[in-house]
């Protein structure tokens, strides 16, 4: 049922099918990452230092002479795997602090709903910052910190679907044929909130990669030499007068991959669910 | 009215707390002794041995978060004090105190007053970058609800998707690039001494996320009040199609974009850290971006605090401002 949804959109989405195979090239780009990529992308080359792009580094190459093709598809690694992986993450809390809160009511709703609330009132970026301080930088610290900040407005959005779909007659039915709480939940409830989360979690994605590229430009994130699209920019930064394409091929890979994202959530929502507002 | 404000401001109290909370939880994690943390680490050892005591390290936690509160509220226990005027010494009530927030690891000057110094330039960046988001925004978001499927609704749509997906970090950089280096009409960084010019590049990169959401969603919310029935009355009775956009569309549309608008205000101080970066603008972003560099914590965590109070602020305003916008609200919570 699901599948043949999709393929609906993007026959009738232009945008959207645009999105969804600049999406898979992404993918595949960092998948293969070792196979396609031209140069090592740590290779330190003092010969090529700030070559313009050409044909031999078809983006240049940066202050230490590594290609930045070959690093902006290794960074694809690190922006993709932190996106989705993080969205996973924060799905799951939101998924079971929304269903849990939404189902159960009173004074679980009520806790709940206050740590949520306390998470939703610090400006995000901020407070990643403020966890990422605190912990020290590396993939595993971005990633949970990014869970952690990311999960409260997804369990906010499950909590408003929960609050409806369980005064539904089949949750009514299920209730009185004797079924446990948990297999309502999981059973009846869950399967009704997939489209709501689709939706959120293609426009989290696109979120935390960008969330991820503040972090590292920041110097917050995965540590350099590797190499993630946030850090690239800025190293750029120093040399934007004489060497623009150190920064400008990173955010323009980046700021791709965001859009298609964003443009696929937009999509499936107006097919999904015009009415929402996520 | 008097009624709903005070009762959206006692409903923020345990927001508050919280935000408190993971502050103090925060503090407490930063490696190293904390106390070096809260007063510096180029202080003399009884200073150290004082501020320890000061700040209740050698109690409980419980006790400590409690001190910790009474350290950053500028409330006290209303005392007695007394001022000395001409000769007179005249007794009053105090009720206020200056917050203490701690001192910087690199300066030991209280965070409280760094961030104070730095304050006003972020809220004239802030305030620079909101206007060019209501204009642009509002301007792109009314075109595009008024010719839906025109070639402008889809410019001003790609215009929104750009602005919420491409960095703002980068937009920052692209635009020195362009404006300042080939084109030479901005500078590309500092503060100029307050000249208007400066402002104008990183306002617009701080303002070009709520640029992008104020446009969709001023679209949205117009095309679906221009559904409404009391439109097409308005239209039947023969008003101008401007008029009815303007007068009857737009107003009320505005819900949506003022929650946006203030709530993206109270956010800006953690985009400032960003575009204040870039462009070298002395403001609290920037100051915060430093103390990341040198890792000084207590001046990191301090803005954080600071960044979830504005944001917190302005939600309480924006929640007050609907009462004034909007008379159903008013009169529902008499």
């Amino acid at each position: 049922m699901m599948k043949r949804n999709i393929t609906y959109l993007l026959k009738h989405n232009k945008m959207a099918l645009a999105a969804a195979v600049a999406i898979i090239i992404y993918i595949l780009a960092a998948l293969l990452a070792p196979v396609i990529s031209p140069y090592d992308p740590n290779a330190v080359d003092l010969d090529q230092v700030k070559q313009s792009p050409g044909r031999k580094h078809l983006f240049g190459t940066d202050e230490k002479g590594r290609d930045i093709l070959s690093r902006v598809i290794y960074g694809a690694r690190i922006s993709l795997s932190i996106g989705l992986l993080a969205t996973a993450l924060a799905l799951s809390i939101g998924i079971v602090v929304g269903l849990a809160g939404g189902y159960f009511g009173g004074k679980i709703d009520a806790v709940l709903q206050m740590v949520t609330d306390i998470t939703l009132a610090f400006p995000s970026l901020l407070l990643a910052i403020g966890i990422m301080v605190v912990l020290s930088p590396g993939f595993f610290t971005v990633l949970i910190t990014l869970s952690l900040v990311g999960w409260a407005s997804l369990a906010r959005l499950v909590r408003g679907e929960v609050l409806t779909l369980k005064e539904r007659e089949y949750v009514e039915a299920g209730r009185v044929g004797g079924s446990s709480h948990i297999k309502i939940l999981f059973r009846h409830i869950l399967p009704n909130c997939v489209p709501i989360i689709l939706i959120a979690a293609s426009l989290k994605i696109g979120a935390f990669i960008l969330a991820e590229a503040a972090l590292s430009f920041l110097d917050l994130g995965v540590r350099p030499p590797t190499a993630t699209w946030g850090f690239m920019i800025s190293a750029g930064r120093e040399y934007l007068k004489t060497a623009p394409w150190i920064a400008i091929f990173p955010g323009l890979t980046l700021a791709l991959a965001v859009v298609s994202f964003n443009l696929l959530g937009d999509a499936a929502r107006d097919y999904l669910d015009p009415k929402l507002k996520v | 009215m008097i009624q709903y404000v005070v009762r959206r401001l006692l409903v923020a109290i345990p927001t508050l707390l919280g935000i408190t909370l993971i502050t103090f939880i925060l503090i407490k994690s930063i490696p190293g002794d904390p106390t070096y943390a809260m007063v510096g680490e180029r202080t003399s050892p009884e200073v150290i041995e004082r501020n320890r005591r000061k700040l209740g390290l050698d109690q409980p936690p419980a006790l400590q978060y409690w001190i910790f509160l009474k350290n950053i509220s500028f409330l006290r226990v209303p005392t007695i004090k007394r001022c000395r005027l001409g000769g007179y010494t005249i007794p009053y009530i105090s009720l206020f105190k200056r917050p203490y927030l701690g001192r910087s690891y690199f300066t030991g000057q209280p965070i409280i007053r760094m961030i104070l110094e730095k304050l006003p330039n972020t809220v004239r960046l802030a305030l620079g970058a909101m206007m060019i988001a209501l204009l642009s925004g509002l301007a792109l978001g009314i075109l595009s609800a008024a010719y839906p499927g025109s070639i402008w609704d889809r410019l001003s749509s790609f215009l929104a998707i750009s602005g919420i997906s491409i960095p703002v970090f980068w937009t920052g950089l692209i635009l020195i690039l362009i404006f300042s280096y080939y084109l030479q009409w901005f500078p590309p960084s500092g503060m100029g001494g307050g000249a208007l010019i400066f402002l104008v590049l990183p306002a617009i990169t701080l303002g070009s996320r709520s640029a992008a959401y104020l446009a969709r969603i001023t679209r949205a919310g117009m095309l679906e009040v221009s559904s409404e029935n009391y439109i097409t009355t308005a239209r039947a009775k023969g008003l101008s199609r401007s008029r009815v956009m303007g007068r009857h569309v737009f107003r009320n549309a505005l819900i949506p974009i003022i929650t946006l608008a203030g709530l993206d205000f109270g956010s800006y101080l953690s985009g400032a850290v960003l575009t204040e970066t870039i462009f070298s603008w002395d403001g609290v972003g920037r100051m915060a971006m430093n103390a990341i560099l040198q890792r000084d914590y207590p001046v990191i965590i301090g803005c954080v605090m600071l960044g979830a109070i504005i944001f917190i602020a302005a939600n309480i305003v924006v929640d007050i401002s609907y009462a004034f916008i909007d008379p159903r609200i008013r009169y529902s919570s008499r």
